[in-house]
């Protein structure tokens, strides 16, 4: 009876640390990253105090710049022997530019004026409006042109992803769990979703979506001004067409493929194909 | 032995189920303590001026992406009056088409914050009340001044609020130019983003002390690297501490610059530095162009520029660890791109208290009581709202 006793309660022993060591494991695979390689969800962003998020050098198949943008990095002095031209925008736009070769297409191209053209990207999945707005004040005012392929739409997250993500993330979890940063990002998209706001799914509900059509359109026209001042050239895409066309630079259809953009450039700011022979 | 055996077992589970036990209990303990005692702690709430209390200032703040970080609202060591957008400031106004007061946007840092906000903090909140009180904007409006000014802030943290929350203000003022200056170090480089961040993190910053010699370890490792980045065990504790070996990898792959070293603080020298802040500074003006609104920028002065120390200041100087070197350089630099170019809304004030004897500061920027007055702030403010009659037409209040 004594030794069916030890037995029985051996096996107990060993099955209770059984089920806390699946737990465990559980758990910690939960920790990690099993997104393909395919999708956006593998990539490895770090965050930053003006954007929210930029990429972490980390993405190995990318070239991710010293500011944390895919591609070459940006000059702090513009080349006067090219037409630089700035990409500003979001998943749309990296996903253009990544998949469309634009700095070999460039090769093939010149400006109005007979420069070579160069491309400098500071497209990042997952960015809206304000990020690319902030980003052209601080990067972008020296280049000659400006290409901008509008965000997704801020409030496009939909509610249910708002809650999955920590609502309240406190900055000791934030600088300690990238991963969860990865959640984040979602979050820290939205422009007027202010973590301070004791309302908050009431202020997303019934303000967020009103201040963000009213804000699309600040943001492009304070960019058409801001680039009529310094003098540069401006196209922007638009998925939808929710700004008055009384701008010479817009253009109502989305880039789809970045081939289309040279017919654009040719008819907006009359680049030229350069005879390779 | 077999006896033994089965007694032992047995003590290890009860002992294990007995400290979880206690240790849950003394948590519950402690959590109704702290709940009975919770008057006397939010006594105890931080007070900007002091680090004696249970909050340190960087508790009160709170995570922000495009800013950096702004205020905590509602939580134990948030600060009164916070609103909704993160900041010590009346509500901003939802509008600014038909206001029926002029309402103004005060931005900068600690200087700027010492001026707006009031005697909850024991600060003069003397720019606000001298504004709201004895001031009319146009058309004989009521002036109210809200603010961005958050402590440590520094450009283009002015700039992203100012795009953010600046176009519903008739007009803008921001006071700053000290962290802008002062701050930016030459030749160095940031090593990671995080540090940028964490260095107004306090508690972070030292729990990262602590582990970093457990990390110099695991960097020595990079031939096992590979391997251990398959490991769950190896992956959950990177994400634990993953951002310290971020910056960690980077250096071991001679991978050390990052995305900061465009900003000011890791400029070459003074004059690029400062050509970069006034370039900042242009973008205000042109965004404020757009917004049809009144825009001036006052440069704060600062004890080591153009100031003959008293006594007490020259005793703050010495115990001072900051670079005195530094800031003379850059005002002067500032001073000589001033005085060459012609910035029409910025209000040049770091030579305001050339000709005061008496002590004014208490610390190489902000400005100190004396016999119950704060003589610095009073000038200053005054400068500010004369400035603000000429190029605003504000008025007095008979």
């Amino acid at each position: 009876m004594s030794k069916l006793k030890k037995t029985k309660f051996q096996y107990i022993s060993l099955g209770c640390v059984g089920v806390i060591l699946i737990l465990v494991i559980i758990f910690l695979g939960s920790q990690v990253n099993t997104t393909s390689k395919n999708d956006l969800g593998h990539l490895n962003f770090i965050p930053h105090p003006s954007y929210g998020f930029i990429f972490s050098k980390l993405n190995e198949d990318l070239e991710i710049n010293d500011e944390g943008f895919l591609g070459a990095n940006i000059p702090k002095v513009m080349s006067p022997k090219y037409f630089n031209i700035l990409v500003l925008g979001g998943t749309r736009a990296f996903t253009i530019i990544r998949e469309g070769n634009l700095r070999k297409l460039a090769k093939k191209w010149s400006s109005k004026n007979g420069k070579k053209v160069r491309f400098y990207n500071t497209a990042v999945p997952g960015w809206g409006e304000i990020q690319t707005f902030i980003n052209y004040t601080l990067l972008g005012q020296d280049f000659d042109g400006v290409i901008y392929i509008n965000p997704k739409r801020q409030n496009s997250y939909g509610s249910d992803d708002i809650v999955s993500s920590n609502m309240s993330p406190s900055f000791e979890k934030l600088i300690y769990n990238p991963t969860s940063y990865n959640n984040w990002r979602k979050y820290f998209s939205l422009n007027y979703l202010k973590k301070s706001n004791n309302n908050l799914f009431d202020q997303i509900l019934k303000e967020q979506i009103i201040d963000n059509l009213k804000n699309e359109n600040r943001y492009w026209e304070m960019l058409v001004f801001l680039t009529r001042r310094n003098k540069q050239q401006l196209l922007g895409y638009f998925e939808k067409e929710t700004l008055e066309p009384n701008h010479l630079m817009y253009k109502k259809k989305m880039l789809t493929k970045v081939q289309d953009l040279f017919v654009h450039l040719k008819e907006n700011w009359g680049f030229k194909e350069v005879d390779e022979t | 032995m077999k006896h033994n055996l089965k007694l032992n077992l047995k003590h290890i589970i009860l002992l294990v189920v007995s400290l979880v036990f206690i240790f849950t209990l003394l948590i519950i303990l402690g959590e109704i303590v702290l709940r009975t005692r919770i008057d006397k702690l939010i006594e105890a709430k931080p007070s900007f001026n002091s680090g004696e209390y249970l909050c340190e200032w960087n508790d009160s703040l709170h995570p922000d992406p495009f800013v950096g970080f702004l205020y905590g609202r509602n939580s134990f060591c948030s600060f009164k009056n916070i609103n909704s957008n993160g900041f010590l400031s009346a509500e901003f106004p939802k509008e600014r088409m038909g206001s029926d007061t002029y309402n103004i946007l005060l931005l900068g840092a600690s200087v700027a914050f010492n001026l707006y906000a009031g005697q909850d903090l024991q600060l003069s909140g003397y720019l606000k009340n001298e504004l709201e009180q004895n001031y009319l904007g146009p058309n004989n409006k009521e002036v109210r001044l809200h603010s961005t000014a958050i402590p440590a802030w520094k450009q283009p943290q002015q700039l992203n609020s100012f795009i953010q929350h600046g176009h519903l203000f008739d007009a803008v003022l921001s006071i700053e130019g000290f962290n802008e200056l002062g701050n930016f170090k030459q030749n160095e480089k940031f090593n990671s983003p995080q540090d940028m961040l964490w260095h107004i993190f306090i508690p972070a910053k030292f729990l990262v002390g602590q582990t970093g010699s457990f990390l110099k370890m695991i960097e020595k490792a990079k031939v096992i690297f590979p391997l251990l980045k398959k490991s769950f065990i190896y992956n959950s504790f990177y994400t634990l501490v993953r951002n310290n070996i971020f910056s960690r990898i980077e250096n071991i792959k001679g991978r050390g610059d990052h995305p900061y070293q465009y900003y000011l603080t890791a400029k070459i020298s003074p004059r690029e530095a400062i050509k970069e802040y006034i370039e900042i500074l242009d973008t205000i003006k042109e965004l404020s162009i757009f917004n049809k609104q009144n825009l001036r920028i006052f440069i704060q002065p600062s004890m080591y520029y153009a100031k003959e120390l008293s006594e007490v200041e020259k005793k703050i100087s010495l115990k001072s660890k900051i670079n005195i070197e530094r800031i003379y350089n850059s005002y002067s630099t500032l001073n000589e791109i001033l005085a060459t170019h012609k910035y029409g809304y910025i209000s040049n004030l770091t030579e305001i208290f050339k000709n005061e004897m008496e002590s004014i500061y208490f610390d190489p920027v902000h400005m100190g009581y004396s016999n119950g007055k704060n003589l610095g702030h009073e000038i200053m403010v005054k400068r500010i709202l004369e400035d603000l009659v000429q190029n605003w037409g504000l008025k007095i209040k008979n």
